[in-house]
Protein backbone atom coordinates (compact mmCIF):
# COMPACT_ATOMS: atom_id res chain seq x y z
CA UNK A 1 0.00 0.00 0.00
CA UNK A 2 2.57 2.54 1.02
CA UNK A 3 6.07 3.20 -0.07
CA UNK A 4 8.44 6.00 0.73
CA UNK A 5 10.44 7.62 3.43
CA UNK A 6 7.86 7.09 6.11
CA UNK A 7 7.00 3.50 5.39
CA UNK A 8 10.24 1.96 6.56
CA UNK A 9 9.61 -1.34 8.28
CA UNK A 10 12.64 -0.85 10.47
CA UNK A 11 11.81 1.52 13.30
CA UNK A 12 15.33 2.98 13.36
CA UNK A 13 15.29 3.67 9.63
CA UNK A 14 11.79 5.13 9.86
CA UNK A 15 12.98 7.41 12.64
CA UNK A 16 15.98 8.56 10.63
CA UNK A 17 13.87 9.15 7.53
CA UNK A 18 11.31 11.02 9.53
CA UNK A 19 14.00 13.23 10.95
CA UNK A 20 15.24 13.93 7.42
CA UNK A 21 11.71 14.88 6.41
CA UNK A 22 11.48 17.15 9.42
CA UNK A 23 14.77 18.87 8.56
CA UNK A 24 13.70 19.48 4.97
CA UNK A 25 10.11 20.62 5.59
CA UNK A 26 9.76 21.98 9.13
CA UNK A 27 10.66 25.55 8.19
CA UNK A 28 8.25 25.74 5.27
CA UNK A 29 5.47 24.03 7.24
CA UNK A 30 5.92 26.50 10.08
CA UNK A 31 5.93 29.48 7.69
CA UNK A 32 2.80 28.26 5.93
CA UNK A 33 0.97 27.55 9.20
CA UNK A 34 2.09 30.84 10.72
CA UNK A 35 0.78 32.68 7.64
CA UNK A 36 -2.62 31.07 8.21
CA UNK A 37 -2.74 31.52 11.98
CA UNK A 38 -0.82 34.79 12.47
CA UNK A 39 0.32 33.45 15.80
CA UNK A 40 3.84 32.19 16.26
CA UNK A 41 3.11 30.16 19.38
CA UNK A 42 0.08 28.51 17.83
CA UNK A 43 2.05 27.91 14.63
CA UNK A 44 4.77 26.15 16.62
CA UNK A 45 2.14 23.97 18.29
CA UNK A 46 0.41 23.15 15.02
CA UNK A 47 3.73 22.40 13.30
CA UNK A 48 4.64 19.95 16.05
CA UNK A 49 1.16 18.46 15.91
CA UNK A 50 1.39 18.04 12.13
CA UNK A 51 4.66 16.15 12.37
CA UNK A 52 3.36 14.01 15.18
CA UNK A 53 0.25 13.12 13.16
CA UNK A 54 2.37 12.39 10.13
CA UNK A 55 4.52 10.02 12.14
CA UNK A 56 1.55 8.28 13.71
CA UNK A 57 -0.20 7.91 10.38
CA UNK A 58 2.87 7.08 8.35
CA UNK A 59 1.39 3.67 7.49
CA UNK A 60 -1.41 5.46 5.62
CA UNK A 61 0.97 7.35 3.38
CA UNK A 62 0.70 6.35 -0.26
CA UNK A 63 3.61 7.37 -2.45
CA UNK A 64 1.58 7.08 -5.65
CA UNK A 65 -0.74 9.84 -4.45
CA UNK A 66 1.96 12.43 -4.00
CA UNK A 67 5.15 13.30 -2.18
CA UNK A 68 5.62 13.14 1.56
CA UNK A 69 6.04 16.89 1.55
CA UNK A 70 2.60 17.39 0.01
CA UNK A 71 1.11 14.85 2.41
CA UNK A 72 2.69 16.70 5.31
CA UNK A 73 1.31 20.04 4.09
CA UNK A 74 -2.17 18.53 3.81
CA UNK A 75 -1.93 17.38 7.44
CA UNK A 76 -0.57 20.76 8.51
CA UNK A 77 -3.33 22.58 6.64
CA UNK A 78 -6.06 20.55 8.37
CA UNK A 79 -4.40 21.04 11.74
CA UNK A 80 -4.11 24.79 11.15
CA UNK A 81 -7.73 25.10 10.04
CA UNK A 82 -8.83 23.08 13.08
CA UNK A 83 -6.88 25.51 15.23
CA UNK A 84 -8.67 28.41 13.51
CA UNK A 85 -12.03 26.75 14.16
CA UNK A 86 -11.13 26.27 17.80
CA UNK A 87 -10.12 29.90 18.12
CA UNK A 88 -13.29 31.00 16.41
CA UNK A 89 -15.41 28.98 18.81
CA UNK A 90 -13.56 30.26 21.84
CA UNK A 91 -13.54 33.82 20.49
CA UNK A 92 -9.80 34.21 20.88
CA UNK A 93 -8.15 37.00 18.99
CA UNK A 94 -5.63 36.13 16.38
CA UNK A 95 -2.23 37.36 17.36
CA UNK A 96 0.30 39.12 15.22
CA UNK A 97 3.57 37.79 14.10
CA UNK A 98 5.93 39.77 16.28
CA UNK A 99 9.00 39.15 14.22
CA UNK A 100 7.57 39.58 10.74
CA UNK A 101 10.25 40.45 8.19
CA UNK A 102 11.23 44.08 8.50
CA UNK A 103 11.02 46.16 5.34
CA UNK A 104 13.47 48.95 4.63
CA UNK A 105 11.52 51.63 2.71
CA UNK A 106 14.52 52.88 0.77
CA UNK A 107 15.29 49.55 -0.76
CA UNK A 108 13.63 48.88 -4.17
CA UNK A 109 13.39 45.22 -3.41
CA UNK A 110 11.97 45.99 -0.04
CA UNK A 111 9.43 48.30 -1.60
CA UNK A 112 8.35 45.55 -3.91
CA UNK A 113 8.02 43.16 -0.99
CA UNK A 114 5.94 45.70 0.83
CA UNK A 115 3.65 45.92 -2.17
CA UNK A 116 3.37 42.14 -2.26
CA UNK A 117 2.59 42.07 1.44
CA UNK A 118 -0.21 44.55 0.94
CA UNK A 119 -1.36 42.67 -2.13
CA UNK A 120 -1.47 39.39 -0.20
CA UNK A 121 -3.45 41.09 2.55
CA UNK A 122 -6.02 42.24 0.02
CA UNK A 123 -6.48 38.79 -1.45
CA UNK A 124 -9.30 36.46 -0.66
CA UNK A 125 -8.21 33.93 1.99
CA UNK A 126 -8.58 31.03 -0.43
CA UNK A 127 -6.44 32.73 -3.08
CA UNK A 128 -3.84 33.55 -0.47
CA UNK A 129 -3.78 29.97 0.73
CA UNK A 130 -3.32 28.57 -2.78
CA UNK A 131 -0.39 30.90 -3.33
CA UNK A 132 1.17 29.98 0.00
CA UNK A 133 0.79 26.27 -0.65
CA UNK A 134 2.39 26.60 -4.04
CA UNK A 135 5.10 29.16 -3.32
CA UNK A 136 6.01 28.07 0.20
CA UNK A 137 4.86 24.46 0.19
CA UNK A 138 6.40 23.89 -3.24
CA UNK A 139 3.86 21.20 -4.12
CA UNK A 140 2.99 20.15 -7.65
CA UNK A 141 -0.37 21.03 -9.14
CA UNK A 142 -1.51 17.42 -8.71
CA UNK A 143 -0.56 17.51 -5.04
CA UNK A 144 -2.20 20.91 -4.68
CA UNK A 145 -5.38 19.39 -6.11
CA UNK A 146 -5.34 16.61 -3.54
CA UNK A 147 -4.76 19.04 -0.69
CA UNK A 148 -7.61 21.28 -1.88
CA UNK A 149 -9.76 18.26 -2.77
CA UNK A 150 -10.42 19.28 -6.35
CA UNK A 151 -9.29 18.23 -9.80
CA UNK A 152 -5.80 19.06 -11.02
CA UNK A 153 -7.24 21.33 -13.70
CA UNK A 154 -9.34 23.16 -11.14
CA UNK A 155 -6.31 23.51 -8.88
CA UNK A 156 -4.26 24.95 -11.77
CA UNK A 157 -7.03 27.36 -12.62
CA UNK A 158 -7.39 28.47 -9.02
CA UNK A 159 -3.67 28.96 -8.74
CA UNK A 160 -3.39 30.96 -11.93
CA UNK A 161 -6.33 33.18 -11.03
CA UNK A 162 -4.85 33.76 -7.59
CA UNK A 163 -1.55 34.84 -9.18
CA UNK A 164 -3.40 37.18 -11.55
CA UNK A 165 -5.30 38.72 -8.61
CA UNK A 166 -2.11 39.09 -6.62
CA UNK A 167 -0.52 40.94 -9.52
CA UNK A 168 -3.56 43.17 -9.75
CA UNK A 169 -3.47 43.80 -6.01
CA UNK A 170 0.21 44.70 -6.25
CA UNK A 171 -0.28 46.78 -9.41
CA UNK A 172 2.29 44.66 -11.14
CA UNK A 173 1.88 44.68 -14.93
CA UNK A 174 1.96 41.34 -16.65
CA UNK B 1 -14.12 27.41 -22.72
CA UNK B 2 -15.12 26.02 -19.35
CA UNK B 3 -14.25 27.90 -16.18
CA UNK B 4 -11.58 25.34 -15.31
CA UNK B 5 -9.83 25.42 -18.65
CA UNK B 6 -6.56 27.30 -18.91
CA UNK B 7 -5.19 29.33 -21.81
CA UNK B 8 -1.89 28.38 -23.38
CA UNK B 9 -0.27 31.39 -21.70
CA UNK B 10 -1.58 30.33 -18.34
CA UNK B 11 -0.33 26.79 -18.86
CA UNK B 12 3.08 28.13 -19.84
CA UNK B 13 3.15 30.36 -16.81
CA UNK B 14 2.26 27.51 -14.46
CA UNK B 15 5.01 25.41 -16.03
CA UNK B 16 7.42 28.27 -15.49
CA UNK B 17 6.21 28.53 -11.90
CA UNK B 18 7.05 24.87 -11.33
CA UNK B 19 10.51 25.50 -12.75
CA UNK B 20 11.01 28.54 -10.49
CA UNK B 21 9.93 26.58 -7.44
CA UNK B 22 12.27 23.75 -8.40
CA UNK B 23 15.11 26.28 -8.69
CA UNK B 24 15.52 25.83 -12.43
CA UNK B 25 16.30 28.71 -14.79
CA UNK B 26 13.39 30.31 -16.66
CA UNK B 27 13.06 32.62 -19.64
CA UNK B 28 13.15 36.39 -19.39
CA UNK B 29 9.40 36.62 -19.75
CA UNK B 30 8.98 34.80 -16.45
CA UNK B 31 11.47 36.78 -14.39
CA UNK B 32 8.67 38.88 -12.99
CA UNK B 33 6.96 35.71 -11.78
CA UNK B 34 10.22 34.59 -10.18
CA UNK B 35 10.43 37.95 -8.38
CA UNK B 36 6.82 37.55 -7.24
CA UNK B 37 7.56 34.11 -5.81
CA UNK B 38 10.61 35.50 -4.04
CA UNK B 39 8.59 38.39 -2.63
CA UNK B 40 5.83 36.11 -1.35
CA UNK B 41 8.34 33.81 0.28
CA UNK B 42 9.88 36.83 1.95
CA UNK B 43 6.50 37.62 3.55
CA UNK B 44 6.09 34.38 5.42
CA UNK B 45 7.21 34.29 9.02
CA UNK B 46 10.72 32.85 9.27
CA UNK B 47 11.41 29.65 11.14
CA UNK B 48 13.78 31.06 13.71
CA UNK B 49 16.12 29.04 15.86
CA UNK B 50 13.93 29.74 18.85
CA UNK B 51 10.83 28.54 17.02
CA UNK B 52 12.65 25.45 15.80
CA UNK B 53 13.72 24.64 19.33
CA UNK B 54 10.20 25.07 20.67
CA UNK B 55 8.72 22.95 17.87
CA UNK B 56 11.23 20.19 18.55
CA UNK B 57 10.51 20.34 22.28
CA UNK B 58 6.79 20.11 21.65
CA UNK B 59 7.29 17.34 19.14
CA UNK B 60 9.44 15.41 21.59
CA UNK B 61 6.78 15.90 24.25
CA UNK B 62 4.03 14.75 21.88
CA UNK B 63 6.06 11.76 20.73
CA UNK B 64 6.67 10.76 24.31
CA UNK B 65 2.92 10.73 24.81
CA UNK B 66 2.36 8.97 21.51
CA UNK B 67 4.74 6.16 22.44
CA UNK B 68 2.48 5.31 25.35
CA UNK B 69 -0.50 5.01 23.04
CA UNK B 70 0.42 1.69 21.49
CA UNK B 71 0.80 0.02 24.85
CA UNK B 72 -2.38 1.44 26.39
CA UNK B 73 -4.98 2.59 23.97
CA UNK B 74 -4.33 0.65 20.81
CA UNK B 75 -4.18 -2.89 22.20
CA UNK B 76 -7.37 -2.21 24.11
CA UNK B 77 -9.03 -1.07 20.95
CA UNK B 78 -7.68 -4.07 19.10
CA UNK B 79 -8.84 -6.36 21.88
CA UNK B 80 -12.28 -4.80 21.85
CA UNK B 81 -12.42 -5.05 18.09
CA UNK B 82 -11.31 -8.67 18.19
CA UNK B 83 -13.94 -9.44 20.79
CA UNK B 84 -16.64 -7.86 18.67
CA UNK B 85 -15.48 -9.79 15.64
CA UNK B 86 -15.38 -13.05 17.61
CA UNK B 87 -18.86 -12.39 18.99
CA UNK B 88 -20.11 -11.59 15.53
CA UNK B 89 -18.67 -14.75 14.06
CA UNK B 90 -20.10 -16.83 16.92
CA UNK B 91 -23.52 -15.25 16.42
CA UNK B 92 -23.38 -15.88 12.71
CA UNK B 93 -22.34 -19.49 13.27
CA UNK B 94 -25.22 -19.94 15.70
CA UNK B 95 -27.66 -18.41 13.24
CA UNK B 96 -26.31 -20.53 10.42
CA UNK B 97 -26.57 -23.70 12.47
CA UNK B 98 -30.15 -22.89 13.40
CA UNK B 99 -29.52 -23.31 17.10
CA UNK B 100 -31.21 -19.99 17.87
CA UNK B 101 -34.18 -20.65 15.64
CA UNK B 102 -34.92 -24.04 17.08
CA UNK B 103 -34.56 -25.96 13.86
CA UNK B 104 -31.78 -28.45 14.21
CA UNK B 105 -31.87 -29.64 10.63
CA UNK B 106 -32.17 -26.38 8.77
CA UNK B 107 -28.97 -26.80 6.85
CA UNK B 108 -29.85 -27.38 3.24
CA UNK B 109 -26.32 -28.24 2.34
CA UNK B 110 -26.02 -31.25 4.58
CA UNK B 111 -27.94 -34.45 4.11
CA UNK B 112 -30.57 -35.23 6.68
CA UNK B 113 -30.36 -38.33 8.78
CA UNK B 114 -33.32 -39.30 10.86
CA UNK B 115 -34.14 -42.29 12.92
CA UNK B 116 -37.40 -43.15 14.55
CA UNK B 117 -38.71 -45.92 16.71
CA UNK B 118 -42.44 -46.43 16.76
CA UNK B 119 -42.59 -49.19 19.28
CA UNK B 120 -44.13 -48.03 22.52
CA UNK B 121 -41.91 -49.07 25.32
CA UNK B 122 -40.06 -51.58 23.25
CA UNK B 123 -36.37 -51.70 23.78
CA UNK B 124 -34.57 -51.25 20.51
CA UNK B 125 -32.07 -53.98 20.77
CA UNK B 126 -29.21 -54.89 18.53
CA UNK B 127 -29.26 -51.53 16.84
CA UNK B 128 -25.64 -51.71 15.86
CA UNK B 129 -25.91 -55.05 14.20
CA UNK B 130 -29.54 -54.71 13.41
CA UNK B 131 -30.10 -58.35 14.12
CA UNK B 132 -33.53 -59.71 14.93
CA UNK B 133 -33.70 -62.75 17.05
CA UNK B 134 -36.07 -65.49 16.19
CA UNK B 135 -39.13 -65.85 18.33
CA UNK B 136 -39.19 -69.05 20.23
CA UNK B 137 -42.95 -69.17 19.99
CA UNK B 138 -42.87 -68.88 16.24
CA UNK B 139 -40.81 -71.97 15.85
CA UNK B 140 -37.17 -71.94 15.15
CA UNK B 141 -37.50 -73.84 11.93
CA UNK B 142 -39.43 -71.04 10.27
CA UNK B 143 -36.81 -68.33 10.54
CA UNK B 144 -34.38 -69.76 8.03
CA UNK B 145 -36.89 -69.80 5.23
CA UNK B 146 -37.44 -66.00 5.28
CA UNK B 147 -33.95 -65.00 4.28
CA UNK B 148 -34.38 -64.45 0.57
CA UNK B 149 -38.00 -64.62 -0.21
CA UNK B 150 -39.50 -62.37 -2.83
CA UNK B 151 -42.99 -62.32 -1.52
CA UNK B 152 -44.38 -62.69 1.95
CA UNK B 153 -47.12 -64.86 0.55
CA UNK B 154 -44.60 -67.36 -0.69
CA UNK B 155 -43.07 -67.96 2.67
CA UNK B 156 -43.54 -71.15 4.52
CA UNK B 157 -45.69 -70.78 7.55
CA UNK B 158 -44.25 -71.82 10.86
CA UNK B 159 -46.06 -74.48 12.71
CA UNK B 160 -47.51 -72.87 15.76
CA UNK B 161 -47.80 -74.80 18.88
CA UNK B 162 -51.19 -75.80 20.04
CA UNK B 163 -50.82 -73.93 23.27
CA UNK B 164 -51.11 -70.16 23.54
CA UNK B 165 -47.61 -68.64 23.44
CA UNK B 166 -46.45 -66.57 26.33
CA UNK B 167 -45.88 -62.84 25.66
CA UNK B 168 -42.29 -61.98 24.69
CA UNK B 169 -40.93 -60.14 27.64
CA UNK B 170 -37.31 -60.90 26.94
CA UNK B 171 -35.97 -57.85 25.03
CA UNK B 172 -33.59 -60.01 23.04
CA UNK B 173 -36.55 -61.92 21.65
CA UNK B 174 -38.61 -59.00 20.44
CA UNK B 175 -39.69 -58.88 16.83
CA UNK B 176 -38.82 -55.55 15.33
CA UNK B 177 -39.71 -54.37 11.83
CA UNK B 178 -37.11 -52.12 10.27
CA UNK B 179 -37.41 -49.81 7.35
CA UNK B 180 -35.33 -47.11 5.78
CA UNK B 181 -35.79 -44.41 3.20
CA UNK B 182 -32.73 -43.22 1.35
CA UNK B 183 -32.22 -40.58 -1.34
CA UNK B 184 -29.00 -40.46 -3.32
CA UNK B 185 -27.81 -37.79 -5.74
CA UNK B 186 -25.70 -38.84 -8.70
CA UNK B 187 -24.40 -37.01 -11.72
CA UNK B 188 -26.05 -37.92 -15.04
CA UNK B 189 -22.96 -39.74 -16.27
CA UNK B 190 -22.83 -41.84 -13.11
CA UNK B 191 -26.54 -42.39 -12.88
CA UNK B 192 -26.83 -45.77 -14.65
CA UNK B 193 -23.75 -47.12 -12.90
CA UNK B 194 -25.16 -46.18 -9.51
CA UNK B 195 -28.50 -47.78 -10.37
CA UNK B 196 -26.75 -50.99 -11.39
CA UNK B 197 -24.65 -50.95 -8.25
CA UNK B 198 -27.81 -50.66 -6.14
CA UNK B 199 -29.06 -53.99 -7.50
CA UNK B 200 -25.74 -55.79 -7.18
CA UNK B 201 -25.12 -54.46 -3.65
CA UNK B 202 -28.58 -55.60 -2.55
CA UNK B 203 -28.17 -59.09 -4.03
CA UNK B 204 -24.66 -59.38 -2.61
CA UNK B 205 -26.05 -58.80 0.88
CA UNK B 206 -28.74 -61.46 0.43
CA UNK B 207 -31.52 -59.03 -0.29
CA UNK B 208 -33.90 -58.71 -3.18
CA UNK B 209 -35.15 -55.89 -5.35
CA UNK B 210 -38.90 -55.99 -4.95
CA UNK B 211 -39.50 -53.29 -7.53
CA UNK B 212 -37.45 -50.81 -9.45
CA UNK B 213 -37.95 -47.94 -11.84
CA UNK B 214 -34.97 -46.33 -13.55
CA UNK B 215 -35.43 -43.39 -15.89
CA UNK B 216 -32.19 -41.93 -17.32
CA UNK B 217 -32.67 -38.50 -18.92
CA UNK B 218 -29.74 -36.27 -18.10
CA UNK B 219 -30.43 -33.97 -15.21
CA UNK B 220 -34.05 -35.11 -15.00
CA UNK B 221 -32.97 -38.72 -14.41
CA UNK B 222 -34.79 -40.46 -11.61
CA UNK B 223 -34.78 -43.94 -10.16
CA UNK B 224 -36.69 -45.60 -7.38
CA UNK B 225 -36.17 -48.98 -5.77
CA UNK B 226 -38.03 -50.99 -3.24
CA UNK B 227 -35.50 -53.26 -1.58
CA UNK B 228 -35.76 -56.00 0.99
CA UNK B 229 -32.78 -57.27 2.92
CA UNK B 230 -32.34 -59.42 6.01
CA UNK B 231 -32.75 -57.08 8.95
CA UNK B 232 -29.31 -57.85 10.29
CA UNK B 233 -27.77 -56.64 7.06
CA UNK B 234 -29.68 -53.38 6.82
CA UNK B 235 -26.79 -51.25 8.16
CA UNK B 236 -24.43 -52.91 5.70
CA UNK B 237 -26.81 -52.25 2.84
CA UNK B 238 -27.23 -48.61 3.84
CA UNK B 239 -23.48 -48.28 4.07
CA UNK B 240 -23.03 -49.84 0.67
CA UNK B 241 -25.71 -47.66 -0.92
CA UNK B 242 -24.36 -44.51 0.74
CA UNK B 243 -20.97 -45.11 -0.79
CA UNK B 244 -22.43 -45.17 -4.29
CA UNK B 245 -23.43 -41.50 -4.44
CA UNK B 246 -23.99 -38.43 -2.32
CA UNK B 247 -26.61 -38.98 0.35
CA UNK B 248 -29.35 -36.39 0.20
CA UNK B 249 -31.48 -37.84 2.95
CA UNK B 250 -31.66 -40.92 5.12
CA UNK B 251 -34.61 -41.86 7.32
CA UNK B 252 -34.63 -45.01 9.40
CA UNK B 253 -37.45 -46.37 11.45
CA UNK B 254 -38.13 -49.35 13.66
CA UNK B 255 -41.46 -50.75 14.82
CA UNK B 256 -41.84 -53.34 17.53
CA UNK B 257 -44.38 -55.87 16.22
CA UNK B 258 -43.89 -58.48 18.92
CA UNK B 259 -47.30 -57.97 20.49
CA UNK B 260 -49.07 -58.04 17.14
CA UNK B 261 -47.22 -61.22 16.27
CA UNK B 262 -48.05 -62.81 19.61
CA UNK B 263 -51.73 -62.05 19.17
CA UNK B 264 -51.79 -63.45 15.64
CA UNK B 265 -49.83 -66.56 16.65
CA UNK B 266 -52.18 -67.14 19.58
CA UNK B 267 -55.15 -66.88 17.28
CA UNK B 268 -53.62 -69.47 14.94
CA UNK B 269 -53.00 -71.78 17.89
CA UNK B 270 -56.56 -71.38 19.14
CA UNK B 271 -58.02 -71.99 15.73
CA UNK B 272 -55.86 -75.06 15.25
CA UNK B 273 -56.95 -76.35 18.62
CA UNK B 274 -60.55 -75.69 17.66
CA UNK B 275 -60.01 -77.49 14.36
CA UNK B 276 -58.58 -80.51 16.19
CA UNK B 277 -61.57 -80.47 18.45
CA UNK B 278 -63.90 -80.27 15.46
CA UNK B 279 -62.10 -83.18 13.81
CA UNK B 280 -62.64 -85.22 16.98
CA UNK B 281 -66.33 -84.26 16.96
CA UNK B 282 -66.52 -85.24 13.29
CA UNK B 283 -65.09 -88.62 14.05
CA UNK B 284 -67.65 -89.08 16.78
CA UNK B 285 -70.60 -87.85 14.71
CA UNK B 286 -73.28 -90.49 14.22
CA UNK B 287 -75.63 -88.83 11.74
CA UNK B 288 -75.05 -87.37 8.33
CA UNK B 289 -76.52 -84.05 9.39
CA UNK B 290 -74.06 -83.82 12.30
CA UNK B 291 -71.18 -84.67 9.99
CA UNK B 292 -72.20 -82.02 7.44
CA UNK B 293 -72.61 -79.36 10.11
CA UNK B 294 -69.19 -80.10 11.56
CA UNK B 295 -67.55 -80.14 8.11
CA UNK B 296 -69.07 -76.72 7.38
CA UNK B 297 -67.61 -75.42 10.63
CA UNK B 298 -64.22 -76.91 9.76
CA UNK B 299 -64.31 -75.29 6.30
CA UNK B 300 -65.10 -71.90 7.80
CA UNK B 301 -62.42 -72.39 10.40
CA UNK B 302 -59.89 -73.38 7.72
CA UNK B 303 -60.49 -70.08 5.93
CA UNK B 304 -59.94 -68.13 9.14
CA UNK B 305 -56.90 -70.25 9.96
CA UNK B 306 -55.38 -69.60 6.56
CA UNK B 307 -55.84 -65.85 6.99
CA UNK B 308 -54.36 -65.91 10.49
CA UNK B 309 -51.45 -68.04 9.34
CA UNK B 310 -50.81 -65.65 6.49
CA UNK B 311 -50.76 -62.73 8.92
CA UNK B 312 -48.26 -64.53 11.12
CA UNK B 313 -46.07 -65.15 8.10
CA UNK B 314 -46.38 -61.54 7.08
CA UNK B 315 -45.32 -60.34 10.50
CA UNK B 316 -42.37 -62.69 10.61
CA UNK B 317 -41.32 -61.50 7.20
CA UNK B 318 -41.47 -57.90 8.37
CA UNK B 319 -39.43 -58.79 11.41
CA UNK B 320 -36.77 -60.65 9.53
CA UNK B 321 -36.54 -58.53 6.39
CA UNK B 322 -35.99 -54.82 6.41
CA UNK B 323 -37.54 -52.68 3.69
CA UNK B 324 -35.59 -49.97 2.01
CA UNK B 325 -37.20 -47.33 -0.20
CA UNK B 326 -34.42 -45.88 -2.31
CA UNK B 327 -34.60 -42.91 -4.66
CA UNK B 328 -31.81 -41.62 -6.87
CA UNK B 329 -31.96 -38.10 -8.26
CA UNK B 330 -29.67 -36.47 -10.76
CA UNK B 331 -27.47 -33.58 -9.74
CA UNK B 332 -24.88 -31.36 -11.39
CA UNK B 333 -22.39 -31.60 -8.58
CA UNK B 334 -20.24 -34.64 -8.37
CA UNK B 335 -21.40 -36.75 -5.45
CA UNK B 336 -20.75 -40.15 -4.02
CA UNK B 337 -17.96 -42.46 -4.88
CA UNK B 338 -19.65 -44.25 -7.71
CA UNK B 339 -17.27 -47.10 -7.56
CA UNK B 340 -13.70 -47.87 -6.78
CA UNK B 341 -12.48 -44.35 -5.80
CA UNK B 342 -14.87 -44.13 -2.86
CA UNK B 343 -12.71 -42.72 -0.04
CA UNK B 344 -11.18 -40.04 -2.24
CA UNK B 345 -14.50 -38.87 -3.60
CA UNK B 346 -16.05 -39.03 -0.17
CA UNK B 347 -13.23 -36.94 1.23
CA UNK B 348 -13.71 -34.48 -1.60
CA UNK B 349 -17.41 -34.36 -0.87
CA UNK B 350 -16.75 -33.78 2.79
CA UNK B 351 -14.32 -30.99 1.93
CA UNK B 352 -16.86 -29.51 -0.44
CA UNK B 353 -19.54 -29.66 2.24
CA UNK B 354 -17.25 -27.94 4.72
CA UNK B 355 -16.50 -25.26 2.15
CA UNK B 356 -20.17 -24.84 1.40
CA UNK B 357 -20.98 -24.43 5.09
CA UNK B 358 -18.10 -21.98 5.47
CA UNK B 359 -19.36 -20.07 2.45
CA UNK B 360 -22.86 -20.00 3.89
CA UNK B 361 -21.52 -18.64 7.18
CA UNK B 362 -19.44 -16.10 5.31
CA UNK B 363 -22.49 -15.01 3.34
CA UNK B 364 -24.52 -14.56 6.51
CA UNK B 365 -21.62 -12.65 8.05
CA UNK B 366 -21.39 -10.47 4.97
CA UNK B 367 -25.11 -9.84 5.13
CA UNK B 368 -24.53 -8.37 8.58
CA UNK B 369 -21.14 -6.77 8.12
CA UNK B 370 -21.72 -5.12 4.75
CA UNK B 371 -24.79 -3.04 5.71
CA UNK B 372 -23.23 -2.06 9.03
CA UNK B 373 -20.00 -1.20 7.25
CA UNK B 374 -21.82 0.83 4.62
CA UNK B 375 -23.69 2.78 7.27
CA UNK B 376 -20.46 3.39 9.18
CA UNK B 377 -18.74 4.42 5.97
CA UNK B 378 -21.56 6.83 5.12
CA UNK B 379 -21.43 8.33 8.60
CA UNK B 380 -17.66 8.66 8.44
CA UNK B 381 -17.88 10.25 4.99
CA UNK B 382 -20.58 12.67 6.14
CA UNK B 383 -18.57 13.62 9.22
CA UNK B 384 -15.40 14.09 7.17
CA UNK B 385 -17.23 16.21 4.60
CA UNK B 386 -18.83 18.38 7.27
CA UNK B 387 -15.50 18.82 9.01
CA UNK B 388 -13.79 19.76 5.78
CA UNK B 389 -16.53 22.26 4.88
CA UNK B 390 -16.23 23.74 8.30
CA UNK B 391 -12.48 24.12 7.76
CA UNK B 392 -13.03 25.78 4.40
CA UNK B 393 -15.53 28.18 5.95
CA UNK B 394 -13.16 29.18 8.68
CA UNK B 395 -10.45 29.71 6.08
CA UNK B 396 -12.72 31.93 3.99
CA UNK B 397 -13.58 33.93 7.08
CA UNK B 398 -10.01 34.35 8.25
CA UNK B 399 -8.36 37.72 7.82
CA UNK B 400 -4.88 38.22 6.45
Amino acid sequence: MSAGLLSEPDAKSAGERFEALYRSCAGDVFSYVASLLHDRGAAEDVTALAFERAYRRRALFEARRGSERAWLFAIARNAALDELRRRRRSGRLIGEIADAPQIEPDDALAERRLLVREGLAMLDARDREVILLKFVGRVSNGELARILRCSETAAGTRLHRAIVRLREACNVPR
Amino acid sequence: MSRDELTQDAIAELAALDAIIAGEPVGEEHLELAALVDSVRAQVPPFTEASAQRVEERLAHRQARTRRLPTIARPRLALAGGTFVALGVALVALLASGALTGSPNRGVLTPSFRSSTTSPGAALHGSAGGGVAALPAAGSGATASFGATASPGATSVPAPSTTRPLPNTNPSHRLVARNASLTLAATPDQFQTVANEVVSSTVRLGGIVQSSNVDVHGLSSYASFSLSVPSGRLPALIGALSSLAAVRSLDQGTTDITDTYDTAAARVAEEKAERTSLLRQLAAATTLAQQQAIEAKIAALDAKLAAATHQVGELLSRGHNARVALAIVATRAAGGSGGSSGPVNRALNDALSVLEVALAIALVALAIVVPVGLVALALWWAAATLRQRSRERVLAASRP
